[in-house]
């Protein structure tokens, strides 16, 4: 019998009630909602890494927090192991938590500024209760070199450490406890370039010694592209694109994968010619639009893409790369760089984006 | 391979015997608290006047014929003197040396101002972050928070001075009754502070990682939230023992206070002396106390100030100078500076750059 | 065919924060030329946003303080002019845009007020002949039509001197219909229904368009130097894209100077025309954007270069620096890359280690702080 997934999502829903406004409420109608993850599938298998990209509001940070039984969802199966976990409460729930750890973006805000070093990456570990608190600190100055810190800061206070340091710890907490599963949310977006690169490095690294699978949600492409295997794009709360690495990110299929791709800013001189030729804002959350919902900003829109949402598929030629567009026939071979204008080609007045309407 | 990258490793590898480590931390304190008051005149001045203020109190308690040739009530022979070496604040018509008595109120007001304070933070406290942390609608901790806050509510919605004195009218005069008066009117601002520094510290991050690290709420209470919160409320706290003293001399001064000479409470001696008609022809007898009363709540003013100054972690390690940290990390003071820096930018923008954006969110809220 | 808008030479600034001391910015000297987009990257702590604050004397004196050095701007020198006549200079002279819109915009005023008051700022110093540079004023061609009579209203210059002018809505009415203006300025930042938005607060728009009318308001003042301290940091990649788009398309139509801070070399690489690299407080190298991208003289240039993001890099670990930024107020001695730099040798130790000097084989203003310059390309 070949093992299952390690985690297994099935159309999971997150939805974050918004108070009814006076007028609302005496017309009676409905509650609004903010619909932060629409239906999302996906698989997560042992000692893989998935990527998560997309922008604020596209609902991969609580998807990674659902996972994480951190939010509980609306509707929707969650699967760990093959066993339900969304059932789970109380200290059953307590127990489970040190097979999913998670890594918050916040370096400062995520570590307690009044513990000392063993403290905060012993937590987890003191949690399950099995340990003294000399074992703990034992444990905790044996894992401190893995994450790549000097086992004698046990003693420190977080404030005492760099950004990049203080990662090291969230991860070396994350850590403590062997999960099967960590869930990397932004891990190195607050930091800078070289210190990411360590982070990552050390991820990859770790990621070998200790049979762990991540779930890596970042907007840096890059990132994804050198830790993941496989990358799931969501936009507004839905996967707009899953597929490996190589393929998303080589050959892009859905228009927003393409802009998303297009729009990272590189380190090349010739992009000082370059316009990014797609316009408006992204739409809010609490009415999202129906049908697709990257028409309203989609350069390949048609009449069905505001009306039908198309369902993830599965294309002729791209196997294993799901994709949620109604025209990806049309539009796989379009490169990315397309949507971006070189200064020659633009008008006089330029492509000038059109900016979308504000928001009441 | 940038293994030991982000923290600086400059850390010596040393045991730490934990006793003699408690110890040099003590000293380390002490030395912080030392550069922070030289730093802070205004705080400095606070921190010692309080520190007379309490030491007096504990020798009248146990001592008093170190400070004072007079006991209780004991008049002299000098009646309705002026100030003078033998009587500093003079004396009353009936010969009672008026310093003496202000000496002798002083652990009175102290105990009653503390007891009074004490009591609520401890039951306010833990109502507000029983209410705060538990808050979820639609769980019966919701309910528990809800009906803790409205209870609060209803004892905000009435004048706490005006509500003060009515009790103490009802309960008659008497210290417990006197704390039992304004501990009832005290207590529901703690709850709202507690509350409000709850609800905030219970969205970080860190408190999300405990919960994520499978920690019981119980003990992410008591670890995380009450340590994160006790800062501005030991500020306020101070602060607070200020306002009690000025509202127990007020109830004494309207006649429902203790009952003077027996029981020498500040705000009673000033109400018995201008009851008796000496405010006008022996302006010393109502002098005296008053500038007790005016000089302990200033030093407990200052010691809250300079307090909220100390508390913060980021402004203590600029008001004790950066560079007396053992192992820092890069750059560290410069982060500190820019993040200063940045505050500061907010408020002095050119003209069309609006000013009032508030510093960043750390700043906590403290009354 | 110099001709700076800005000149900085020799600048250095220290923080004093208790018994602490540390300098954050030591002896950069660096020019913006007349038209001319300069960049500015570096990483956290470099100093690079102590300089931008510095420029216009907005840093917070104390506990910073300027050590020595000058800032040539329209004839003066910024570090003698005293703080309370500094308003004057700021906002047309010297305007500003930050990283975080929501901060920068005022919550309690409507996008009309803010820019309203901006506009206005600008007509009454342009009547009182405060705006000294006229060619700063000319540049901006595109301003259509001004309501003569509206202008006449302004004869009456009321900026008050020193206080940063705070004017209520009222007062700037009193000065002439601003709304034609108002309305141009929004439209020059590609918002296509000004009207729509001029009645809203500032939350209640998204993150991008808060910073389109915050890159607005900065221009309808017409500044002589723009700075942007990381304008495009805290928007999403895609709203980033569109920011960067307007910003190049009004870089070429309004023919600005700006001084451009970032810490992504990428959007550094989409704006600017030259570029000057900050490593622990010091200018490490300066130069055309192509050239510095494609034959960088600085170890830490190239370091930084290769860690940075390219959508096509190949599988493999990522390339980053080993060791970390160092502590400024015990910096390395002589050149303060040198613990990290793989072309270290013995004399780069020795203090005060090396200055810019030209390279090359490069551009005429291609500098680099290294004593191996030539040996840089030669690193992988």
């Amino acid at each position: 019998m070949t093992p299952g997934p390690l985690v297994e999502v099935v159309g999971i829903e997150k939805q974050f009630p918004l108070t009814r406004t006076a007028t609302e409420f005496f017309h009676g109608s409905a509650r609004r909602a903010i619909h932060a993850v629409d239906g999302v599938s996906m698989t997560i298998a042992n000692r893989e890494t998935v990527g998560l990209i997309g922008e604020s509001g596209s609902g991969k940070t609580t998807l990674g927090w659902l996972i994480a039984r951190l939010h509980d969802p609306t509707a929707g199966e969650l699967r760990f192991a093959g066993q339900d976990i969304l059932g789970l409460k109380g200290t059953a729930l307590r127990k489970w938590r040190a097979n999913v750890q998670i890594v918050f973006q916040d370096p400062v805000g995520s570590l307690d500024p009044r513990l000392k070093v063993w403290q905060i990456v012993g937590e987890p570990l003191r949690a399950i209760g099995e340990l003294s608190r000399s074992e703990v600190r034992a444990r905790v100055r044996d894992l401190l070199p893995t994450v790549g810190l000097p086992p004698d800061c046990l003693e420190q206070f977080p404030h005492e450490f760099s950004g990049g340091g203080r990662q090291r710890i969230s991860l070396a907490r994350a850590l403590s406890v062997d999960p099967r599963l960590v869930v990397l949310d932004e891990p190195t977006s607050a930091l800078d370039v070289a210190v990411q690169a360590q982070i990552l490095n050390r991820l990859v690294e770790l990621q070998k010694e200790r049979d762990v699978a991540y779930l890596l949600i970042t907007h840096n492409v890059a990132a994804v592209r050198y830790v993941a295997d496989r990358v799931a794009v969501m936009y507004l709360g839905r996967a707009v694109e899953v597929g490996s690495v190589r393929g998303v990110l080589e050959h892009p299929i859905h228009p927003y994968t393409k802009a998303l791709l297009a729009a990272v800013p590189v380190a090349d001189a010739k992009r000082r010619r370059t316009r990014f030729k797609i316009g408006g804002d992204v739409p809010s959350l609490v009415n999202p639009p129906p049908g697709c919902r990257f028409a309203p900003r989609c350069p390949f829109v048609v009449d069905v893409c505001r009306t039908e949402y198309p369902p993830l598929r599965e294309l002729v030629g791209a196997p294993g790369q799901l994709v949620a567009c109604h025209r990806a026939e049309e539009v796989r071979d379009i490169p990315p760089e397309s949507l971006l204008v070189t200064k020659e080609a633009a008008t006089p007045t330029g492509p000038a984006p059109p900016a979308a309407p504000a928001p009441a | 391979m940038g293994g030991t990258g982000g923290a600086a490793g400059s850390a010596t590898p040393e045991v730490r015997p934990s006793l003699a480590e408690r110890g040099r931390r003590v000293g380390r304190g002490a030395a912080l608290l030392w550069r922070v008051l030289r730093a802070n005149p205004l705080t400095l001045i606070g921190f010692v006047l309080v520190v007379v203020i309490v030491l007096t109190a504990i020798i009248m308690v146990t001592a008093p014929h170190l400070l004072t040739s007079y006991s209780v009530d004991q008049a002299s022979t000098d009646y309705s003197q002026g100030p003078s070496w033998k009587h500093l604040f003079g004396t009353d018509g009936n010969g009672i040396d008026i310093f003496s008595m202000v000496l002798y109120g002083l652990p009175v007001d102290l105990a009653i101002a503390f007891a009074i304070t004490g009591v609520a933070l401890l039951a306010g406290g833990g109502l507000g972050l029983v209410a705060g942390f538990w808050d979820k609608p639609g769980t019966a901790g919701g309910a528990v928070s809800v009906v803790i806050m409205r209870i609060t509510d209803i004892f905000l919605s009435f004048p706490s001075l005006i509500l003060a004195l009515a009790i103490a009218v009802s309960l008659g005069r008497g210290v417990w009754q006197l704390i039992v008066a304004v501990l009832l009117t005290w207590w529901p601002y703690y709850v709202r502070l507690v509350r409000g520094e709850t609800l905030a510290v219970k969205h970080l991050p860190y408190i999300m990682a405990a919960r994520a690290a499978g920690v019981k709420d119980g003990r992410i209470v008591l670890r995380h939230v009450v340590r994160n919160v006790l800062e501005p409320v030991v500020v306020y706290f101070t602060l607070d023992i200020g306002t009690v003293l000025v509202t127990l001399s007020t109830i004494g001064y309207v006649g429902l206070g203790l009952n003077y000479p027996t029981t020498p409470e500040w705000g009673s001696m000033i109400s018995y002396y201008q009851n008796a008609g000496l405010i006008t022809s022996y302006p010393w007898t109502v002098l005296g106390p008053g500038a007790a009363i005016f000089i302990t709540v200033l030093a407990f003013s200052l010691l809250g100030d300079g307090l909220r100054d100390v508390l913060d972690p980021r402004s203590r390690r600029v008001l004790a100078g950066s560079a007396s940290r053992s192992s820092t990390s890069p750059a560290e003071g410069e982060e500190a500076a820019e993040e200063m820096a940045q505050e500061t930018e907010a408020t002095e923008l050119p003209s069309p750059v609006a000013s009032a954006a508030p510093p960043a969110a750390e700043g906590r809220p403290v009354p | 065919m110099s001709d700076p808008v800005v000149s900085v030479e020799g600048l250095s600034i220290d923080y004093v924060i208790g018994a602490g001391r540390f300098r954050a910015v030591s002896g950069v000297t660096l020019s913006v030329e007349r038209g001319h987009v300069v960049g500015v990257v570096g990483e956290t702590g470099c100093g690079k946003s102590t300089l931008a604050q510095a420029i216009p004397r907005l840093l917070p004196e104390p506990p910073a303080t300027i050590g020595e050095g000058r800032i040539l701007f329209q004839g003066q020198d910024l570090v003698q002019v005293p703080l309370w006549k500094m308003p004057r200079i700021r906002g047309t002279g010297i305007n500003m845009i930050f990283q975080e819109p929501l901060n920068s915009l005022n919550p309690a005023f409507r996008i009309y007020d803010q820019l309203a008051e901006a506009i206005y700022i600008r007509r009454v110093r342009e009547k009182s002949g405060a705006v000294t540079d006229p060619r700063a004023a000319q540049a901006y061609d595109y301003s259509r039509s001004q309501d003569p009579t509206a202008s006449e209203a302004l004869l009456r210059p009321v900026v008050p001197a020193g206080a940063a002018a705070r004017v209520t809505r009222r007062a700037v009415e009193r000065h002439g219909d601003l709304k034609p203006e108002v309305l141009e300025y929004l439209r020059l930042v590609r918002i296509n229904d000004p009207e729509t938005i001029l009645d809203l607060y500032p939350h209640e728009l998204s993150g991008g368009m808060r910073q389109r009318v915050m890159i607005a308001m900065a221009l309808s003042e017409k500044p002589t130097l723009l700075i942007a301290d990381e304008p495009t940091s805290a928007l999403d990649v895609t709203i980033q894209a569109q920011v960067l788009t307007l910003m190049k398309e009004l870089i070429e139509e309004v023919n600005t100077s700006i001084l451009f801070i970032s810490h992504d070399l990428g959007v550094i690489a989409e704006t600017a025309d030259e570029l000057g690299v900050m490593y622990a407080g010091k200018l490490v190298e300066f130069g055309p954007v192509g050239e510095l991208f494609e034959h960088p003289r600085h170890p830490y240039t190239k370091a930084l270069l290769r860690a940075a993001p390219t959508r096509y890099k190949s599988q493999g670990p990522l390339s980053s620096i080993p060791g970390s930024v160092p502590n400024l107020s015990h910096p390395p001695s002589g050149c303060r890359f040198h613990p990290r730099c793989p072309l270290m040798k013995p004399n780069c130790r020795i203090a005060p280690g090396p200055g810019l000097e030209t390279v090359r084989g490069g551009a005429a203003n291609h500098t680099s702080a290294c004593f191996y310059a030539d040996a840089v390309e030669a690193l992988p």
